[in-house]
């Protein structure tokens, strides 16, 4: 078992509401492991996209056995 | 006259944001015993009530560890406030020999002085190893470099009947000398409190058990400008203290499969606090990116944004709340400060209409006027 410090961004498009954000965000984080620890560090709009951006500091637990 | 029952408030001033009030050592207690005041029943986490050598307790606030709590706000988990905790001491074997010694001075001086229940004791195989990082947003952050180690350690001690942990690990003394310049100067981030945050969520997650952290560090050289928000950190050999009382109250953590029947609903009864009864959440208005205000906002929780500087900005405008408005149960209040997210809590603690404390009002309207 080893624990990973990660920061990535993500996209927020305009349909996804305030009230589903958060399981958006920790389907998104299972990909890199366990979410231990996260939080939204910064959201950035792309105006071209018509989307925000949003920045995730995060640490997960990685377990051996997931490869 | 009948007396008001309280409301449940969360307190969320996250870790190693430095925000102005509760990014340094304990220095947000004040406002925490204001509110616990207001509400007459507070829940917060170890980074607003920890203060070094400096802790208050109360008996209307609930010391939840920053896991559990986003286990609490999201329904997973109850809270059921105890009288007194049996807290285990997990040492690192990284502390050197006077280290480790001051601490458990410090631990027998708790139950000498104190009435805690304190114990058993127990020091990890192997040193634990902690890295600390900074995000780029200037957060703190870290890593531990031998979870096993510490959970390993922390498992004897639940089932050798502790029924909260504290832990103690040694710190890289030669953390960033500039970073650490300008926070006991007040104008920094508190570099080791990301990890410590780091530390105690692995062990509630994978213990469901009252955990928190004090850092082991060599004594600083002494600084004659010393912010006084920082001082608490500077009377002492430890940490440790701060963390014992306040484990020593903190509620067990119930998880919500195990009050499914009926008689364990009925055994726990009115005692338990659920997320359902939460009232308000008090959150600073640059961190409402975390899983608690989330939750919180998913479940018409009123939230009280309360203007309070950190290195975030992830305020109420970039997270569209401000939009939500006229969505059903919108409740986002905002506060210019404590004293006044202490005003909000009271009025709806006694079901005072915030808009008539407020100028100018609005005349009523009829629906068809809509």
């Amino acid at each position: 078992m080893n624990l990973e410090f990660i920061e990535l961004d993500l996209d927020w498009p305009c349909e996804l509401s305030l009230f589903e954000l958060k399981n958006y965000i920790l389907s998104k984080l299972m990909e890199y492991g366990e979410p231990l620890r996260w939080a939204i560090t910064s959201v950035t709009a792309n105006s071209e996209k018509k989307i925000q951006i949003i920045s995730i500091e995060v640490v997960v637990i990685i377990n051996q056995d997931m490869g | 006259m009948t007396k008001t029952e309280p409301l449940p408030t969360l307190l969320i001033i996250p870790t190693g944001i430095g925000c102005s009030v509760g990014g340094y050592a304990g220095d947000a207690i004040p406002a925490a015993r204001l509110l616990a005041g207001a509400s007459e029943c507070l829940i917060t986490h170890p980074n607003v009530m920890n203060g070094g050598s400096l802790y208050w307790p109360d008996s209307c606030i609930q010391y939840v560890e920053g896991y559990s709590l986003n286990l609490f706000v999201a329904g997973e988990v109850f809270l059921k406030p105890v009288r007194q905790q049996k807290v285990g001491l997990l040492l690192d074997a990284g502390l050197e020999a006077d280290l480790k010694k001051r601490h458990l001075q410090v631990a027998d001086g708790c139950v000498a002085s104190l009435g805690l229940d304190i114990g058993p004791v127990i020091t990890t195989e192997r040193a634990i190893g902690i890295n600390l990082k900074k995000g780029l947003s200037g957060s703190s952050w870290g890593n531990i470099e031998k979870p096993d180690v510490l959970l390993r350690a922390a498992e004897k001690l639940k089932k050798a009947g502790a029924t909260a942990i504290a832990v103690v690990t040694r710190f890289p003394d030669d953390s960033d000398e500039l970073e650490t310049k300008l926070y006991r100067r007040g104008n920094g981030v508190d570099i080791i409190s990301g990890v410590e945050a780091v530390i105690s969520h692995f062990l509630v997650k994978k213990l469901l058990i009252p955990c928190a952290h004090a850092p082991a560090l060599a004594p600083l050289p002494i600084d004659y400008d010393l912010d006084p928000r920082a001082s608490g950190e500077e009377i002492g050999y430890t940490f440790l203290q701060s963390v014992l009382v306040g484990l020593s109250r903190a509620p067990d953590l119930i998880n919500k499969s195990a009050i499914k029947t009926k008689e364990n609903a009925f055994l726990h009864g009115k005692s338990l606090l659920r997320d359902t009864d939460l009232g308000a959440v008090v959150v600073p208005e640059g961190a409402l990116g975390g899983e608690a205000v989330l939750s919180c906002i998913e479940r018409f929780i009123p939230l009280i944004v309360v203007s309070n500087q950190g290195v975030l900005d992830v305020s109420s405008i970039k997270m569209r709340i401000d939009c939500l408005s006229g969505e059903k149960n919108n409740n986002v209040l905002h506060a210019e400060n404590y004293l006044e997210a202490a005003g909000l809590i009271t009025a709806l603690r006694h079901g005072v209409n915030i808009k008539s404390l407020r100028r100018p009002i609005d005349c009523l309207k009829e629906l068809n006027e809509e």
